[in-house]
C-alpha cells in the first residue's frame, strides 16, 4: 500500500458526487429562506401587536395557533395585506404509532418493513431517516444504525406530507449471522425516533441481531413490497 | 437580480459545486446531507450575492457558510443515529474495495470532533492556507495548527484506516 497524504486519502474516499446541484433548486431554496425570515419577522411583529390587546386574543373564538405559523391578511382596512404563510409542523414520535408491516429473512439477513401512522390529529411533514435502538437482556443496546446499503433503502430522502391518520413507512435490515466470534443479541422490542425528533416511540418486534449490522432507509410514502 | 447577475451565479455554482459537495460529504459522511448542506450554503450566498461576488474570495465566504451550516446541523442532530465505530457487516456479499475504503474513511472522520474534521477537510482537501481555514472557522491560526495536528494523530492511530495508508502524512 503506497503512502499517501491525508488530502489524497480523503479525496479518494469522497469520489465524485452522485448528482449535480441545479441552479434553479438553489434559487428556489433561497426564496424559501427569504419567506421563512419574512414570516418570522412578521410573526414577531404580530406578537408585539397582540401584546397591546392583552387578553382579547385569548377570548373564546380567538384564532388558535398550535405548531402552525399562520399569518393571514390584516383585518384593518388601511393595513397592507400580507401573504399567508403556513408552516406545517414536522411529524414527531409522540404523534406516531408504529407497527411491523412485514418481516422477511434470508441467508441470515432480516428485512423488516415498518408502518408509521400519524396519530397527531393534524397534518405533518417528515424528511429523513429515523433513529433506532433495540431492547435486550441487559437493557437498551445502543446499536449503531447505518443508512442505506441495500437497493431498496438507498434512495434519497424526500419530504412527505402526512395527513392526520395517514401512513408512512421505512425499512430496516439486520444480520443475525455470527461472525468473528461475536454472537447475535436477542431483543424484545425496539424504539424508533422520528427524523429530527428527540423522543422515541415503541415498536413491538423481536429477534436476534449483530448490533453493528442495522441498516435502514428513509421514511417514505410508498408502501414497501 | 439582473440576468447577468444570475448568469454569474450560475457559473459560480457550476464551477464550485462538485468541490463543495465533496467537502460537505467529508463533513457529514452522507451524500444526501452533503447536497442539502451545499444547497443551503449556496442559497444563502445567492441572497447576499452582491456582497459575496464583490468579496476578495467568494469561495471562502461560501465555505464559511457551509461550515457554519454543518455546525448548526450538528447541534440539531437527533438522538438515535450513532456514528459507527466499526465497519459494518458485509451483508450483501462482497463490497468493492473502494466502497470499503469510503466507509472506513467516513467512519474514521465521525470519530473526530466537528472542528477537527472541518480543519482536516478545509486544510488538506480544499488546500486552504491556515489563515483562511482560521477565517472560515472563526478561530485563531494557532488553533487551526493544533487542531489539525491532533486530528492527524487520531487518524494515524485509527485501526479502520490501517489498511489504506502507511502513516497518514499532511
Amino acid at each position: 500500500m503506497n503512502d499517501r497524504s491525508i488530502g489524497e486519502l480523503l479525496r479518494d474516499a469522497a469520489g465524485d458526487p452522485p448528482t449535480d446541484i441545479g441552479v434553479p433548486s438553489v434559487l428556489a431554496r433561497a426564496r424559501r429562506q427569504r419567506m421563512v425570515i419574512a414570516g418570522q419577522v412578521t410573526a414577531a411583529a404580530a406578537v408585539v401587536a397582540l401584546g397591546g390587546f392583552g387578553l382579547a386574543a385569548l377570548q373564546p373564538g380567538a384564532a388558535k395557533h398550535d405548531n402552525n405559523v399562520q399569518i393571514g391578511s390584516s383585518s384593518t382596512p388601511s393595513a397592507p395585506a400580507t401573504t399567508a404563510i403556513t408552516t406545517t409542523p414536522r411529524c414527531v414520535s409522540a404523534g406516531s404509532a408504529m407497527h411491523v408491516l412485514s418481516t422477511q429473512g434470508a441467508a441470515g439477513t432480516m428485512r423488516v418493513a415498518v408502518r408509521i401512522v400519524n396519530t397527531s390529529g393534524h397534518t405533518c411533514t417528515v424528511t429523513g431517516y429515523p433513529g433506532m435502538d433495540f431492547y435486550g437482556a441487559h437493557g437498551w443496546m445502543g446499536v449503531r444504525v447505518n443508512r442505506g446499503g441495500f437497493p431498496d433503502i438507498s434512495g434519497r430522502p424526500h419530504t412527505v406530507t402526512v395527513r392526520a391518520g395517514g401512513t408512512t413507512y421505512f425499512v430496516f435490515y439486520f444480520s443475525d449471522v455470527v461472525t468473528n466470534g461475536s454472537s447475535c443479541k436477542s431483543f424484545s422490542k425496539a424504539e424508533v425516533t422520528m427524523p429530527n425528533d428527540t423522543h422515541s416511540a415503541m415498536l413491538a418486534t423481536t429477534g436476534c441481531l449483530i448490533p453493528t449490522s442495522v441498516r435502514l432507509g428513509p421514511v417514505t410514502a410508498v408502501r414497501p413490497q | 437580480m439582473s440576468r447577468d447577475t444570475q448568469d454569474a451565479f450560475a457559473a459560480f455554482v457550476a464551477s464550485r459545486q462538485r468541490g463543495l459537495q465533496r467537502t460537505a460529504w467529508l463533513l457529514t459522511g452522507d451524500w444526501a446531507a452533503a447536497e442539502d448542506l451545499v444547497q443551503n450554503a449556496l442559497a444563502k450566498a445567492w441572497r447576499r450575492w452582491d456582497r459575496v461576488s464583490s468579496a476578495d474570495d467568494p469561495d471562502a465566504y461560501v465555505r464559511r457558510v457551509l461550515v457554519n451550516e454543518f455546525a448548526s446541523s450538528w447541534r440539531r442532530r437527533w438522538r438515535g443515529e450513532i456514528p459507527t465505530a466499526d465497519l459494518p457487516e458485509r451483508l450483501g456479499g462482497d463490497i468493492a474495495d473502494g466502497a470499503v475504503m469510503r466507509v472506513a474513511v467516513a467512519s474514521a472522520l465521525t470519530r473526530l470532533t466537528k472542528r477537527q474534521r472541518a480543519v482536516l477537510v478545509l486544510r488538506y482537501v480544499d488546500d486552504l492556507p491556515e489563515a483562511q481555514v482560521a477565517a472560515a472557522l472563526g478561530c485563531a491560526v494557532g488553533t487551526v495548527k493544533s487542531t489539525g495536528s491532533k486530528a492527524l494523530a487520531r487518524l494515524r492511530e485509527d485501526p479502520l484506516l490501517a489498511g489504506f495508508h502507511e502513516g497518514v502524512r499532511p
